[in-house]
Order: C-alpha cells, then sequence, then structure tokens
C-alpha cells in the first residue's frame, strides 16, 4: 500500500474513532468489509456490523456476509426488512435504489439508535460516482457517513486496504443486489428475484466467478465475465446452463455474446 | 414481451455477417433490445473474443445485447 493510500486509511481511522461507536451496513462485500473492519480495528466492541436482509439478498451473500464477519471479529447483526412491501420499488424505474436504499437506511438507522449509536457507515466509494447509483442520493439523505467516498478512495484502492487488512474478500466480484438483474419497467417480484438466485447459484456451481443472469421476463441473458467466456462455451457447459437456468424457472435461456458488464442494465447514458 | 421473428433480407444479412466470423445461424429473433440467434449447432463455436466482435458487428440500430440461444443445447430444435 502506498503511502498516500495509507495516508487516507489513517484519517479514516482518526475519523472512527472521534465518532465513538458505529454501525457500519454491511454486505459481506470487499467496499462493506473493509469499512467494518477499519471501524473495528479504531472502535473495537463498540463497532457493529448489521447486514439488512431482504427479499433482493442472496442466500449465498447472507451466509458469506456472516463468514466475514466472523473472520473480521465484528459483532454481526442482522434486520429483516421488505424492498417488495413498496409499491415505487416494485415498479422498476430508475430510481428503484433510491427507494430501496432508503428503506435500508431507515432501518439501520433504527437499529442504530437501539444500539444508541449515532453514525451509520456505508461502503460506498470513488468508483461509485461514474455509475448510475441512485441509492447514494438515499445515503446522502440519511446523512450516512460514507468513509471511502469522503476521503477519495477507488474501488481499487478499496481491495488494496482489503489486501493489507488480509480479508479473504479482497478479490470477491462485486454483487449488486438480485433486482438489478430485472430491466426497469419490468416488475420486481418475488418468483423473478428466485428464479434469477436459482440460476445465478447454477452458474456460481458450475465454477464461474463473475456471472449475472439478467431477466428479460422470463427470458434469461445470462452474462459471463469474458475471461471466462471460453469455459462457458464449451458444448458440455453450455447444456449445464441451459439446463440449469431453465430449471431455475426461465423460459428460454440465451447467453450474451459480450459477456459480464456491470450496470449493464442502467440507462444508456445520452453523450452532449 | 415477446420474441419478434426475423426473417427474409434481414435475416440473411445478420446470418452472412455472423458467417463471416465463423458463427453460422439457422434463425434471430428479436425481443425489444435484444437480438437472439440461434446457432446451427453448439459444436465448434467461435472463441469469446470472436463472440464479442460479432455482437460488436450486429449491435447498435436499437439493438444493446446480441446473445446465443442455448435452446439447441436443450435438445431442442433450433
Amino acid at each position: 500500500m502506498n503511502q498516500q493510500l495509507q495516508d487516507k486509511v489513517e484519517k479514516i481511522l482518526a475519523q472512527m474513532e472521534d465518532f465513538g461507536s458505529m454501525v457500519v451496513a454491511f454486505s459481506g462485500g470487499v467496499d462493506s468489509s473493509v469499512v467494518a473492519a477499519l471501524a473495528y480495528r479504531a472502535l473495537g466492541a463498540r463497532a457493529r456490523a448489521v447486514t439488512a436482509v431482504s427479499e433482493t439478498l442472496a442466500g449465498r451473500e447472507l451466509q458469506e456476509a456472516r463468514e466475514i464477519a466472523e473472520e473480521i471479529g465484528i459483532e454481526h447483526h442482522e434486520i429483516a426488512f421488505s424492498e417488495l412491501s413498496d409499491e415505487r420499488f416494485v415498479e422498476n424505474t430508475s430510481a428503484r435504489c433510491f427507494f430501496c436504499q432508503t428503506m435500508r437506511f431507515s432501518q439501520l438507522r433504527a437499529m442504530a439508535e437501539q444500539l444508541g449509536v449515532q453514525v451509520v457507515a456505508s461502503g460506498s466509494n470513488q468508483s461509485d460516482l461514474g455509475d448510475h447509483r441512485p441509492g447514494l442520493k438515499a445515503m446522502e439523505d440519511q446523512r450516512v457517513y460514507q468513509p471511502l467516498l469522503e476521503h477519495a478512495v477507488s474501488k481499487q484502492e478499496v481491495r488494496e486496504i482489503a489486501r493489507w487488512l488480509e480479508l479473504s474478500v479482497w478479490d470477491k466480484p462485486a454483487k449488486a443486489c438480485l433486482s438489478s438483474r430485472i430491466p426497469h419497467g419490468l416488475e420486481v417480484t418475488q418468483e423473478r428475484l428466485r428464479r434469477i438466485e436459482r440460476a445465478e447459484d447454477v452458474l456460481g456451481d458450475l465454477g464461474f466467478v463473475q456471472y449475472r443472469v439478467r431477466d428479460h421476463g422470463g427470458l434469461a441473458r445470462v452474462e459471463i465475465a469474458s475471461d471466462e467466456l471460453d469455459r462457458a462455451l464449451e458444448r458440455t457447459i453450455l447444456k449445464a446452463i441451459a439446463r440449469g437456468v431453465r430449471d431455475a424457472g426461465f423460459t428460454r435461456v440465451t447467453l450474451d455474446m459480450v459477456g459480464y458488464r456491470s450496470g449493464s442494465l442502467n440507462p444508456v447514458k445520452r453523450s452532449a | 414481451m415477446s420474441a419478434e421473428e426475423i426473417e427474409g433480407q434481414e435475416l440473411e444479412r445478420i446470418r452472412e455477417i455472423a458467417l463471416e466470423f465463423g458463427l453460422d445461424i439457422v434463425r434471430a429473433r428479436r425481443q425489444g433490445v435484444m437480438l437472439e440467434l440461434s446457432p446451427r449447432d453448439l459444436k465448434n463455436l467461435p472463441a469469446a473474443g470472436v463472440m464479442a466482435e460479432i455482437a460488436d458487428a450486429l449491435g447498435g440500430d436499437g439493438i444493446r445485447y446480441v446473445s446465443l440461444s442455448l435452446e439447441g443445447a436443450l435438445g431442442e430444435e433450433v
């Protein structure tokens, strides 16, 4: 880790110590794991990690969150809430993440108050600013402490810090919530979320690392990282993908010919 | 949203482009911004890099995603 990044980490740790206690919104991904690990380093038992468990969180992700919290040593809590109870979320407009994060951080704030904690932190980082992320606005509104964003820590730097902290998730691929697999305009439903989760479990079981199953109304468009795509194109693997994804509940199965790209369903940015 | 079968000259144009890169397709469908290509068979498909080039060549003009149908892998007619 270079001196500049070391300085950023020192500033974050000092800031966290000043807060006195903290609840970290914790998904078990590399971003929130770094924030949780730094908070634990700065505050010890006065730092807690809280995972908001909802319909859009895959069971596999929740299990991994539990494991990484244990690895860090931080006290881990789970709170349940339902995104599908909000029609504005179900409607799935381009503002979906705003409604979701508003609900999520309201729950986290309530949990923090129960624990006597004033500060709720998230793992948003500098690289999130370049993408379509209406959820960031919700976090601003909720006055969420975003140390990685505040200190201009990029995603690559987050991974460097994670490595420095010896976190096993330092190279864990990004995993957005399951609703991000449903194009805007198609309702987010329990049925769609569960078939996406089952289909992605199939890909994980086949040994793929970075993938998404995009749900185009029953038609699955499977995205697999370009460096894993040659393996996916082997006949036996194609058959396994086709059968597994169909059995997960999709009527048609296709393989995206470009492969995985983050936010491929996000609105297209228009050039000026 | 239902898929629209692509036929006639438009299908021929797509077939020719795909064939230039070594992908032999027998059917093409369009669903919204997605173009779905059905290969003649799933043996000897072009490499991933070539697949991306085909997608690039067929993309644009309202097509955001180019995807390979896996119906053949299920033993169904393609």
